[in-house]
């Protein structure tokens, strides 16, 4: 069979117009913050948001300046958010070492396993944290 | 010169008038309230890749592809947008993510204006809501890209 570009544009088209049908959004606050901490570890609550009339999945992740991931725990580190809902979601940071640490915390929108979407959103918050004492 | 008693019908006049119903007494009830300062992100739609005449490209300007929309709204001016291209395809038939290049682009309307601008570099958002449309091209550098159906995701950030 003869592959043309309509062809292949066709095949595109076609596994992308499932994920039309399901649009993903969501928020979070707060995105930006400054932490004190006296251990070497130090906690933000985020909460995630979703403001539209229906469920999203979203995960949250934490990232250092460059975007490389930070071993962080994280407090459910996926949550199903109801219409209009927020969730409290509590990040452990650690120091390692520093005394002074910048990360982002990002909100990500997880797809339906039947419905993909092929956009995906990030939404990230700028929190510093100095270690006290 | 007027007398005592000349005063004494105006005096009456002015207690009959106070003797109308009560004053009303105003009352304040303060009302206060918190936005905080976010940034929601919404897929609209999602994009559609077409292939390039030579078919070794994959992008959505390209006739037949339809970009992905999104809109922002912010309550805040300090935040910033960008989209982060996928390194290979979700989804792809065999060969077809060997050798691939793709770029992300978008531009903004209404809150944010701003042209096409490469999706790594950051734009800051306009207070209120702006609509973005992103853009994805996939090249392939070793021929011409397999048929089958393909998909990628491109990742837009606020932050």
């Amino acid at each position: 069979m003869r592959v043309t570009p309509g062809l292949i544009a066709l095949a595109v088209a076609g596994s992308m117009a499932v994920s039309a049908t399901q649009a993903h959004a969501q928020a979070m606050s707060p995105m930006r913050g400054e932490v004190k901490s006296f251990t070497d570890e130090f906690v933000v609550r985020v909460f995630p948001a979703n403001p539209y009339p229906h469920r999203i999945r979203v995960e949250v992740k934490v990232y250092d300046e460059t975007f490389a991931p930070v071993p962080a725990r994280v407090a459910p580190g996926e949550v199903m958010l109801a219409p209009e809902d927020n969730r409290g979601v509590l990040v452990v940071v650690p120091f390692e070492g520093r005394t002074e640490r910048k990360v982002r915390i990002c909100t990500e929108s997880i797809p339906f396993t039947n419905t993909p979407t092929r956009l995906r959103t990030q939404v990230c918050g700028r929190f510093i944290a100095y270690r006290l004492g | 010169m007027r007398t005592p008693f000349a005063i004494l019908p105006i005096a009456i006049a002015a207690l009959a008038l106070a003797a109308s119903p009560a004053r009303a007494v105003d009352a304040i009830v303060p009302f206060t309230g918190l936005v905080t300062s976010t940034c929601v992100l919404t897929v609209g739609t999602p994009g559609v890749l077409a292939a390039g005449a030579g078919l070794d490209t994959l992008s959505s300007s390209a006739a037949g592809g339809i970009p992905g929309t999104v809109t922002a709204l912010t309550t805040g001016s300090n935040f910033r947008i960008s989209t982060i291209a996928p390194s290979n395809f979700s989804i792809a038939p065999p060969g077809g993510g060997d050798g691939v290049n793709f770029s992300a682009s978008y531009r903004a309307t209404g809150a944010t204006s701003i042209g096409d601008t490469l999706g790594l570099n950051e734009t800051r958002l306009g207070l209120g809501v702006s609509i973005l449309t992103v853009n994805l091209a996939a090249q392939k550098s070793g021929g011409a890209f397999p048929g089958g159906a393909y998909a990628a995701e491109v990742v837009v950030r606020c932050e």
